[in-house]
């Protein structure tokens, strides 16, 4: 029992100081800042970060292949492809048969 | 008939004419304006040559007056130039652009220039599509995608007051022993294993491993998927003896041969039906589940909650998507078929645990039924619900001869109920929280198997032995497990947010699930007992990290892992002084790619 309570004061502990560090990151930057056009009946397609692999995501960037001028300030920027490297076509994949929807 | 063929006429003009006007050239304004004033100073020097006067708007010509055959000959070659250029028109490429895009790039007054430019972008564009036709052609082709995992790992482990149960099958001379005190069994034990000693405190220092794998996977159709992973785990410095490198509740476990094992391949198909509904078959993503994929950092590796059921089992999986009917996201009703354990009698093997040769687990069936669902307002979060039904336990008695199929028995039934839940990066904090709960309801049948003169049931016994005291061989048991701990990804960008992460599981002495699939050099999740697990990941980049963690384990009581035999307690049964303990430090570097 005193193991268990060391472990819940512990956790309380670190859950505490975690929520003070927390931030949007770069998936919800993705959905609100992308997602604003990028999305089923918006003003451009609907994209996914696995539609390319990492370093094309890296280099469409670099390369300013958007038509459209992103009004994002940089560092917002930087969370978001890292955000789509991170989940791009040649990263980790989930392997637990998806389920259908 | 001639209306007929002038209308016909018509009708393939006008299109045509449509068609033409897309493929005609357009020049650049003030490319044409040049050619016009060059073509027209020309014309002037070709008027005035030929003694025609010139144009009220043009300056006056200073033409030289010659004889009429020089003037002739100028002619001819003005004529030449004219045709030049006029050819140079001609076969400008037939590059649709607009207007104001070339007319701002093009540069004035070098019309050659501008020729071979838009040539050499006719041209290029035509190779771009040529590569882009081979490139599509090459993709489509490639319908395996490879990638492919290299671990290296060294333990150094601790083991107190342990001493491994064995059984002999050497043939005509059987014989079983430490059941009384043995942590985890040791099947084929080698001849005289007898005098396998008690182990009060001793340490292998450096045991080292190495794991491979190659995934593979694939898009057959927009319906079919397809996925597998080969694997090949290696001990290459592991000059100890037995202890828990020999923990047969392990599929994982390593040897030192460097084949290559198939983990899983399986064909996931989605057809177009009235409802959500896919089925999945082969040997299925089902080892190293959740919450396994924090320590691991990775994404999620198998469909159901490791502490239920982690294995390799060939089967079929249906599975039912809720979200458009319950609205609740990723949800979805899995039912489940498969062996928890195989046995093949044609040819006397049974290759679902990888380190065991013996007979002594038959085709044991399991039809589960999984719920799974995304929590509101909790982004990714994960809650699955289990029941595993496996009927008819059946095992073979290691005492008589390999494949006799009278001597296979069904020992009873063992229900597993599980919850799982668990919380990747809470609310945004870096914070990953998981916690587990797992019970099994164990239905002896009466029937035992033959273990050298001992009858070994479904967690009982009966027999000559001091186990009689436990020979209750058609009561129902109630084993239970829970498992929690989180994952924290510290907020240090320097050092590429390395996460810190605690785990623990407490089993009583009745537990046991599916666990043979353990990737660790032990089958944590199926100890009777308490176990302790703290680790460190410090990623390098994406493709490769460092994990360095401490392990203990608390043995309660006997036979971690094992559905027969009962299960004794070490310190209130008095058949040991002390606990058994393991101890573990650990450090592995992982790519993959």
């Amino acid at each position: 029992m005193k193991k268990v309570s060391i472990f819940l004061v512990a956790f309380s502990w670190l859950a505490l100081i975690t929520f003070a560090w927390a931030d949007d990151g770069g998936e919800a930057l993705f959905k609100a800042q992308c997602g604003a056009c990028h999305m089923r009946g918006g003003a451009a397609a609907p994209v996914n970060p696995g539609d390319k692999a990492a370093r094309v995501w890296v280099k469409y960037f670099k390369r300013q292949r958007h038509p459209v001028e992103l009004n994002v300030s940089e560092g917002k920027m930087d969370l978001i492809i890292e955000y789509l490297e991170n989940h791009a076509a040649d990263s980790d994949q989930p392997q637990m048969l998806a389920i259908p929807k | 008939m001639r209306r007929m063929l002038i209308a016909m006429a018509v009708l393939l003009v006008w299109p045509c004419t449509g068609f033409a006007a897309e493929l005609m050239v357009k020049v650049p304004v003030g490319e044409y304006r040049e050619t016009r004033n060059k073509l027209d100073d020309l014309q002037r020097q070709i008027d005035a040559m030929a003694g025609k006067p010139l144009k009220p708007r043009t300056v006056a010509a200073k033409t030289p007056v010659g004889d009429s055959r020089e003037t002739k000959n100028k002619l001819k070659e003005l004529q030449r130039q004219i045709d030049a250029l006029e050819g140079k028109i001609a076969k400008t490429p037939a590059v649709a652009v607009k207007k104001g895009e070339v007319a701002a790039k093009a540069p004035v007054g070098d019309i050659k220039y501008s020729d071979t430019k838009l040539r050499r972008l006719n041209r290029d564009i035509s190779e771009i599509y040529d590569t882009l036709d081979e490139v599509e052609t090459a993709a489509l082709l490639d319908r395996i995608n490879l990638g492919a995992e290299v671990r290296v790992r060294m333990d150094n482990y601790q083991v107190k007051n342990y001493q491994p149960m064995y059984v002999d099958f050497t043939p005509g001379s059987p014989t079983f022993g430490n059941w009384l005190v043995g942590t985890n069994m040791v099947p084929m034990y080698p001849a005289g294993a007898a005098a396998t000693p008690f182990i009060e405190n001793e340490r292998n220092d450096s045991n080292w491993s190495s794991r491979f794998r190659i995934n593979m996977d694939g898009d057959v159709s927009k319906t079919i998927k397809f996925a597998a992973r080969l694997a090949l785990q290696k001990n290459w410095a592991d000059s100890m003896g037995v202890f828990m490198s020999t923990d047969n509740n392990r599929a994982h476990a390593s040897d030192g041969t460097t084949n290559l094992k198939v983990d899983r391949f399986y064909i996931d198909w989605t057809p177009k039906f009235f409802t959500p509904l896919s089925i999945s078959f082969g040997r299925l993503p089902t080892s190293d589940g959740p919450p396994l994929e924090f320590k691991e950092a990775r994404q999620r590796q198998s469909i159901y909650p490791a502490l239920i059921f982690d294995g390799e089992p060939d089967g079929i999986v249906a599975t039912a998507g809720l979200e458009r009917y319950i609205s609740l996201k990723n949800s979805g009703l899995r039912f489940f078929y498969a062996m928890a354990t195989q046995y093949d009698a044609d040819h006397l093997s049974m290759n679902y645990m990888d380190s065991v040769t013996n007979d002594l687990y038959q085709d044991n069936r399991v039809q589960a039924v999984f719920f799974e669902t995304e929590l509101p307002a909790l982004r990714d979060s994960l809650l699955v619900l289990s029941y595993v039904p496996a009927k008819h336990i059946l095992m073979q008695s290691p005492y008589s001869s390999v494949g006799a199929a009278e001597s296979v028995d069904n020992l009873g039934d063992i229900t597993l109920y599980g919850a799982h839940l668990q919380l990747p990066n809470l609310f945004g904090s870096g914070l990953d929280f998981f916690a587990s709960y797992g019970q099994n309801r164990n239905k002896p049948s009466g029937n035992t198997i033959d273990f050298a003169g001992v009858n070994f049931g479904l967690f009982s016994s009966s027999g000559n032995t001091p186990l009689d005291a436990d020979s209750a061989t058609t009561e129902t048991t109630t084993g239970w497990a829970w498992y929690t701990g989180f994952r924290y990804e510290l907020p240090v960008s320097v050092l590429n947010r390395p996460k810190l992460g605690f785990e623990y599981n407490r089993g009583n002495k009745y537990w046991f699930s599916f666990t043979p699939g353990a990737s660790e050099i032990f089958n944590r999740l199926a100890t009777r007992g308490e176990a302790f697990d703290v680790y460190y990941i410090q990623p390098f980049n994406k493709n490769l990290f460092l994990r360095t963690g401490y392990t203990k384990i608390v043995y309660e009581a006997t036979g971690s892992g094992m559905p027969f035999g009962p299960p004794m307690e070490y310190v209130k049964d008095m058949m040991m002084p002390e606990e058994p303990e393991f101890h573990n430090f650990y450090i592995l570097l992982d790519s993959r790619f």
